[in-house]
């Protein structure tokens, strides 16, 4: 009998870049199958593929026996394959309701609709809100509106792509429970991740990519993780990830080292009224990491943007070097030294239209090195940043590249080369390995570190509390805009850690 | 009674010219709610302006002048739907461009047209319609009741775009469209077909506006002659908050500053006529910053969506 679903010889290239390689693939209903894959290994291309946003090159796909061309979203639901993107597609301005009929045929959309959407959606215990617009929702609603569109479009195949890098830690149970759900009831799931511990509690197999090759497509329960890492890092994973026992405890001894940053008392109230930042006195020695840990929007991201000079704080002190810097501008900010890598490197760290040689350069355009004659030195600029490239790994090795080409974990290096060489005095970085893989990772949280030894402060602000305790020489933890407590990362417990992040806002003095 | 006199003039003028520049603004919410700007409003007026006059210049029939006006409007859209939807231009630079080809092309042809009786060519154009009983109203009867057909069609076709484009399915999904087109198109919709089919209506609702200036108010074709009345739609837009009723009322207002200002001229001869013109254009910049300021456009307006952009 043929495949449910019967992939074969799938290319794709955007220019130059080849994107997916001869991807071949056989499926059966019921099945959970995980994508594992470093950025840029072609799992989200795959994916779009199948969805129909993205043409293939090359290649063929069978359902039941039978090729398919998918060659719109729209031919694709009719086929019954439906995708849940990482950052959602839904319409902010409408209901769930409304983003759940959009689409349909008028037959499919009568009062009986309306009814199903709430049947399917206790069925699948979802708890959503039909009443509030989509933009007023929950990061882990928004997702389940998501699955209900893919579940009321009668999906036989749906993709999720990174679906839990959204989720609150305690959403992800709930949420992997309702896939095994869909599982169950016949349906074929991909899965597509690079956290290992979620592909071995949900998924039956993986197909696991690099450079847009499948490495091979493997059953969970007897391969061992080692083998999946290895087979997703290729020859990395014998260099790289062995060779550099996790540097951390080599720390400096930062103790007698003067004060990079002193930020003393420093509040923050927005136009509303409501205190962002209460109070904060913190200190960076020079060489020294301060990891700032807490739970997503406690004032950390606020916190960062009155040190570089993006906000204004309300009241409080901020000292580089022992030079008042409370009021200065963003541009003295960056001269004194502070380099900055911000949370969305989309919107902020990069321009997305321009090559990676322009978003190197283009804060520091003016200096000597990128100039000639007054002018700026296209070749100049170019030399400069095909050794970045280089040094940083940054795939595809091409400087003229736009940076919208690039995947998430090469985007995050661009900004991160360039800040780094910017940061004299103080490197402030926030969630700089959010939604990077393993690889990925590690390299920033080196370079980071390189950057301390060289005797600059950091101050690491990220929610990934193990790459925090991980990278920093002390820890202070933010709950509620305050920090409730500064803790040496070897002595504690995550327990105490957690009690600190949580701490109710009457409990803190 | 001389008060009232003034009121039903000024109500009267307000319906007249308020409704240009409601078909206009109407066909303006149509283009933005599906996510493409239509600068082209004013271009349009003239396309459909030319073809009702050549229409019923060569027919006699105002009604054949109402459906040549139409198609002209019609293709004008598709044009500019080809500009912005297929070729993904810029479209405020397509707007322009099309304003300033069809400010030349209507010029060129009406000199074609009507030859040496240019700017003299009078057209059969509609009458008014009276509306029994209701017409016969005191001040707001020979206003509002009594007006040409064009005027009526506008108030249907307003309340029909709106419960098209708030209740129905397909307006649902025209709004999507505006508001996420890459959400609509993974949902299901046609969004490319969906945006030139919004492009097209506005264009025609755009041409509807030339129309009336033709066959309902002036009877006969003159160059530029929707002078503005496309760009005062574009802020009938912002201040109608993308509502077809909105964008209506909008466009009667600067109709009634319209009218007030010309009952200004006469009733002040000692005050310089050219004050009282910037009037319509003053409560039009009043009107958008105070009103204005909250107002929140379709999300993916003038964005050109690419299927395959990464």
């Amino acid at each position: 009998m043929d495949p449910f679903l019967k992939v074969t010889g799938i290319c794709k290239s955007f220019g130059a870049v080849r994107a997916l390689h001869n991807v071949n693939l056989l499926a059966s209903k019921g099945e959970c199958i995980a994508i594992l894959g470093e950025n840029g290994a072609g799992k989200t291309t795959f994916a779009s593929v199948l969805i129909g946003l993205y043409q293939p090159d090359n290649g063929e796909i069978k359902l039941g026996g039978t090729p398919v061309s998918v060659t719109s979203p729209a031919r694709a639901i009719e086929h019954g394959i439906g995708m849940i993107h990482q950052h959602f597609s839904l319409v902010g301005a409408m209901t769930a309701e409304e983003n759940i009929l959009i689409g349909l045929p008028s037959t499919k959309r009568g009062a009986e609709a309306r009814a199903r959407i709430r049947q399917l959606c206790s069925d699948f215990d979802f708890n959503i809100d039909f009443d509030i617009r989509v933009t007023e929702m929950p990061v882990g609603m928004k997702q389940r509106v998501e699955i209900l569109k893919a579940l009321f479009r009668d999906v036989s195949i749906l993709i999720l792509d990174e679906p839990t890098s959204v989720l609150a830690p305690t959403e992800v149970a709930p949420f992997l429970k309702g896939v095994r759900k869909l599982v169950a009831n016949g349906c074929l799931v991909f899965f597509i991740s690079h956290k290992l511990d979620e592909i071995r509690e949900i998924a039956d197999r993986v197909m696991i990519m690099r450079h847009g090759r499948v490495e091979g497509v493997l059953p969970v329960a007897t391969t061992p993780m080692a083998h999946m890492s290895a087979l997703m890092m290729g020859e990395k994973s014998t260099g790289e990830t062995v060779d550099t026992p996790k540097a951390k405890k080599a720390r400096n001894d930062t103790s007698s080292a003067p004060d990079a940053l002193v930020v003393s008392d420093v509040c923050l109230t927005d136009p509303g009224g409501a205190e962002i930042l209460q109070d904060v006195t913190l200190s960076v020695k020079a060489g020294e990491i301060l990891g700032i840990a807490g739970i997503d929007g406690n004032g950390q991201t606020e916190l960062s943007e009155v040190i570089t000079g993006l906000k204004r704080q309300t009241s409080g002190t901020i000292h580089l070097n022992g030079t008042e810097i409370s009021s200065a501008s963003i541009a003295s900010r960056i001269a004194d030294g502070i380099g900055f890598v911000p949370e969305d490197r989309h919107a902020e760290g990069l321009v997305l239209s321009l090559s990676v040689e322009e978003n190197m350069a283009f804060r520091s355009i003016g200096e000597d090195r990128f100039m000639s004659g007054g002018l700026i030195s296209r070749r100049a600029m170019h030399e400069i940043a095909s050794d970045v490239v280089a040094a940083f790994d940054i795939r595809p090795p091409d400087p003229k590249l736009n940076a919208s080409a690039l995947s998430g974990g090469n985007q995050q290096k661009i900004v991160l080369a360039r800040e780094v060489a910017r940061a004299r005095n103080l490197l402030v970085v926030v969630q700089p390995t959010k939604g990077l893989d393993v690889g990925a990772t590690e390299f920033v949280q080196n370079q980071i570190r390189a950057v301390a030894q060289s005797g600059v402060g950091v101050l690491y602000i990220s929610t990934e509390l193990e790459h925090v305790l991980d990278i920093s020489d002390r820890v202070a933890v933010m709950a509620f805009g305050r920090i409730t407590g500064v803790v040496d990362p070897e002595n504690t417990t995550l327990q105490d850690i957690g009690l600190l992040m949580t701490a109710a806002p009457e409990e803190v003095q | 009674m001389i008060d009232l006199v003034l009121l039903g003039d000024v109500l009267a003028g307000t319906a007249r010219l308020g409704t240009p520049i409601a078909f206009a603004a109407l066909g303006g919410v149509i283009a933005e709610r599906g996510g493409l700007y239509n600068i082209g409003l004013e271009g349009q007026i003239l396309a459909g302006a030319l073809g009702a006059a050549a229409g019923s210049f060569a027919t006699g029939s105002a009604v054949i002048g109402l459906g040549c006006g139409i198609i002209c409007g019609l293709i004008s859209g598709l044009l500019l739907g080809y500009m912005s939807v297929r070729l993904r231009i810029n479209q405020l630079v397509g707007g322009i461009a099309l304003n300033l080809l069809l400010a030349g092309l209507t010029a060129f042809l009406s000199r074609q047209i009507f030859g040496a009786q240019a700017g003299g060519a009078r057209v059969k154009g509609f009458s008014q319609i009276d509306i029994p009983f209701l017409s016969d109203l005191p001040v707001v009867g020979p206003s509002l009741f009594s007006q040409d057909p064009l005027f009526y069609l506008l108030i249907g076709l307003a309340i029909a775009a709106w419960f098209w484009l708030m209740k129905s399915h397909k307006g649902l999904d025209l709004r999507a469209v505006g508001e996420n087109p890459k959400a609509a198109d993974l949902a299901g919709v046609p969004v490319f077909r969906m945006q030139y089919l919004a492009i097209a209506v506005s264009g025609a609702l755009a041409a509807l506006a030339g129309v009336h200036l033709v066959l309902s108010q002036v009877y006969v074709f003159a160059e530029g002659m929707s002078a503005g009345k496309g760009f005062i739609a574009l802020a009938a837009i912002i201040l109608g908050r993308w509502s077809p009723i909105g964008a209506i009322c909008a466009a009667l207002f600067f109709g009634f500053c319209d009218a007030v200002q010309f009952k200004l001229q006469f009733t002040s001869p000692e005050i310089p006529y050219q004050l009282f013109l910037i009037l319509p254009y003053l409560a039009s910049l009043i009107a958008l910053v105070v009103l204005g300021a909250k107002a929140s456009a379709p999300a993916s307006v003038g964005l050109p969506y690419d299927r395959e952009h990464r």
